[in-house]
């Protein structure tokens, strides 16, 4: 009963409540910088994706604002507002689509219509101005360009919109894609990238993936869609980003971040959570007045050391949700399945501190000695880990980049504790950290989801087992 | 009841035992006064008795519950009052008293009932608002007792609880003791301040270099003990020494006679006053005086010696 008590106990004490407000509010701000500099370095716009279609039918301007992210996934929520002669209309996005009516009034004489708009929310903006033809009456086609498929090899993409006379669809239209020189004119059908006829058939929007080569990438593309005897060209830039490649290494770069970040902050609430639930008392004879309780040492121990086992995998439940989040919002992509087995690897390095401190708790004869091999210990094996397992490995792991190297710059990373999630992502990824661009089978550098298991448990059970007898004895 | 068998503690193995083959029994309703050196082992023995100290050897029962084996139900009835009482300090003494409280089974508004009249038993109630880091030693010592009380223990150990109280914390744990054994609590009463220990306790352990040397009642030591006799008388003359040298070495003082360690058992001093008087001599006062606890300490550790 009273362990229960002891526990309860501990998660309600200010240590518990204030470790929650660092993470809370120092989680986002790494992880907002942390996304913004990984997208920089990727290129890869996180920002918002619009276009204004309109027609005009019985003396109202319809338009059509469709607001999509950098995946093309149509966006909720998005303020948008117009403005014609000063007037000023406003809606909000609902599917990606925010919808204006206004009535032509005064501005039937006019051929062509100026429109200023204003689009986004207050972390993504952009504005400008489009021009209606009131002559014509209808936008035509219309392009979103530069966006990005996860599932495509290639990853480029662009929407196709169509709003004919009253907003009607396209029935059938022929669509030519041309590799080009930057500027330059189509020369010849050997750069064609993809010609297809298209019927909209009821749609107004149509989104197209085509597959490019790598000689594709380097140049502009050109896009020529012939509809009846109209012809629509529009030229696009440069699409050489989404290679295939850059896409995996953006993910894994995005996941090396994103658990360093967490990593640090978990090992140090688990060192540092042990020193101030149980160490700090166990060394200055605080524990004492609640030893002469009817609890047992072990049971003291276990309750707290549970306690606070708790604190550490809701810190990183809500760190690492937190990060996940942040970086989707940014536009990156990250599949939640990959990164599961991250925070359990993280969480172990918690587990594993918090054990370590538990162990030293019970070595130390003072709380100086304490709090200084703590900080020792964090200092070697979670600060400077890759800088020692450098220096290490460079001893006897032979050349830099073979595969001897890479073996024993993995089993090495055994050795220390905060390396046990750089060493899941190395497997999930297949690529050594130091060697981002190299792929490596991880099987054969010893890298298996047993030996990864085996060392957590090892790391975690043998110093809180040690703990667990010391306490029993003393 | 506390039953202490064979109680042996090694800090570490190359070095002396911290007490050896220690061995006693409290009863109820007695105050048991625990006599000894700096470093003699008395501590020792109280956190062992307490549960926060495992023993080498040996084992203490508390009401029938072995405190190693069934510690969450022996110290059930244990109450100890530590020398050096140490607490988390940046808290105030309610949030404290109802966190120990809660060990207990004592929740809530019992648990802040309880709390406040053990505050106010120990004369805190007017620090509620105040952090412990800031009590004097003293208070600090008033809040050992009523943290130590909150279980209301059948058994209460006192380890040096007198020292760093002003006389009113003396007067006020003295009169507590007094009270505990009306209440057919047991007591051990570890403390420098022999004179206290005299007066208080029933029964008296010596502990000298970890080994109980001597355990004797209130009543042992008047028997067991040395004792002189003080006397003086109103016409005194040089031929009074010699008469009361019959009986023992003769020490003049301040015109007071005194007989030390007498030739005559205790039921034979009236033989003097008798003896004197038929010579002539007025008699103002006459009265055997008993060696002290102290000085029957320190006669037994020099013996031990």
């Amino acid at each position: 009963m009273n362990f229960w008590y002891e526990i309860r106990r501990v998660l309600r004490s200010k240590f518990i409540i204030i470790v929650l407000m660092i993470i809370l509010i120092l989680t986002p701000l790494i992880s907002y910088e942390s996304a913004k500099s990984t997208m920089v370095s990727s290129t890869g716009n996180g920002g918002i994706h619009f276009s204004f279609p309109y027609f005009i039918s019985n003396d109202t301007i319809h338009i059509i604002a469709y607001v999509v992210n950098s995946f093309g996934v149509p966006l909720d929520s998005q303020s948008v507002l117009i403005s014609i002669n000063n007037v000023n209309y406003s809606s909000s996005t609902i599917n990606g689509y925010a919808n204006f009516s206004i009535p032509l009034g005064s501005l039937k004489n006019e051929s062509n219509i100026l429109v200023s708009y204003n689009l986004g929310t207050e972390y993504s903006q952009d504005s400008g101005v489009f021009i209606i033809n009131t002559t014509q009456g209808y936008s035509g086609f219309s392009l979103i360009n530069g966006i990005l498929n996860p599932q495509n090899s290639t990853r480029l993409g662009f929407i196709i919109l169509f709003y004919g006379p009253h907003g009607s669809p396209a029935n059938k239209f022929n669509l030519s894609l041309y590799a080009i020189q930057k500027n330059g004119p189509v020369s010849s059908n050997n750069n064609l990238i993809l010609e297809q006829n298209y019927s909209l058939s009821g749609r107004n929007i149509f989104y197209i993936f085509p597959n490019l080569n790598y000689s594709q990438l380097e140049k502009n593309q050109m896009i020529i869609i012939h509809y009846g005897n109209n012809t629509y060209e529009e030229v696009l830039g440069p699409l050489t980003i989404y290679s295939q490649t850059s896409n995996v290494l953006q993910k894994n770069a995005e996941i090396y971040t994103m658990t360093g970040v967490l990593n640090f902050f978990i090992a140090l609430v688990g060192i540092f959570g042990g020193y101030l639930t149980y160490g700090k008392d166990k060394t200055s004879g605080i524990l004492e007045s609640v030893l002469k309780r009817p609890i047992t040492a072990r049971k003291l121990l276990a309750a707290r050391y549970s306690a606070t086992s708790i604190v550490v995998i809701l810190s990183v439940l809500v760190s690492g949700f937190l990060s996940y989040f942040i970086y989707i919002e940014y536009g990156q992509y990250i599949n939640i399945s990959e990164i599961i087995p991250i925070f359990l690897g993280v969480a172990s390095t918690g587990l594993i501190y918090l054990s370590i401190s538990y162990f030293f708790a019970h070595i130390a004869k003072s709380q100086s000695t304490l709090l200084a091999s703590l900080i020792v210990f964090y200092i070697i094996t979670a600060l400077f880990a890759s800088i020692f397992l450098l220096i290490l490995v460079s001893e006897i792991g032979g050349p830099i980049g073979s595969i001897n190297y890479e073996r024993v710059y993995t089993m090495a990373s055994f050795f220390f504790p905060s390396e046990i999630p750089g060493l899941i992502v190395e497997y999930e990824t297949h690529t050594v950290n130091i060697f981002i661009t190299q792929s490596i089978n991880p099987y054969s550098i010893g890298l298996t989801p047993l030996n990864i298991t085996i060392a957590i448990l090892i790391w975690i059970f043998v110093p809180l087992a040690f703990a667990l007898w010391r306490s029993d004895k003393d | 009841m506390i039953s202490i068998d064979n109680l042996t503690k090694f800090y570490n193995r190359s070095k002396n035992p911290a007490i050896k083959d220690v061995r006693f029994q409290l009863n109820d309703g007695e105050i048991l006064g625990m006599v000894g050196l700096n470093g003699a082992g008395k501590t020792t023995t109280l956190k062992i008795i307490a549960g926060v100290l495992k023993p080498t050897e040996g084992t203490v029962t508390v009401n029938g519950h072995n405190i190693f084996t069934e510690k969450e139900k022996a110290v059930k009835d244990v109450g100890w009052i530590p020398e050096f009482p140490n607490w988390e300090v940046n808290v105030k003494p309610m949030i404290l008293m109802k966190y120990f409280a809660g060990f207990y089974g004592l929740r809530g508004k019992d648990a802040e009932r309880v709390s406040l009249e053990l505050l106010k038993l120990v004369g805190l109630s007017n620090s509620l608002d105040k952090k412990i880091s800031t009590f004097s030693q003293g208070m600090k010592k008033r809040f050992a007792i009523a943290e130590s009380l909150i279980n209301n223990p059948q058994n209460i150990l006192m380890d040096e609880t007198l020292n760093g109280l002003d006389p009113e914390g003396i007067r006020l744990v003295r009169d507590l003791i007094l009270d505990f054994k009306k209440q057919g609590k047991a007591i051990i009463l570890s403390s420098h301040i022999l004179a206290e220990v005299q007066n208080l306790a029933d029964r008296f352990i010596f502990i000298h270099k970890g080994s109980v040397i001597k355990t004797f009642t209130r009543d042992e030591i008047s028997k067991t003990s040395n004792y002189r006799i003080r006397l003086k008388v109103l016409n005194s003359n040089g031929e009074l020494t010699g008469i009361l040298r019959n009986y023992g070495e003769v020490i003049e003082n301040n015109s007071y006679y005194e007989i030390m360690s007498p030739s005559l058992k205790i039921d034979e001093i009236h033989i003097i006053p008798e003896i004197l008087v038929k010579n002539g001599y007025k008699i103002i006062s006459f009265e055997p005086v008993s060696e002290s606890l102290e000085q029957y300490f320190f006669r037994l550790i020099g013996e031990a010696k």
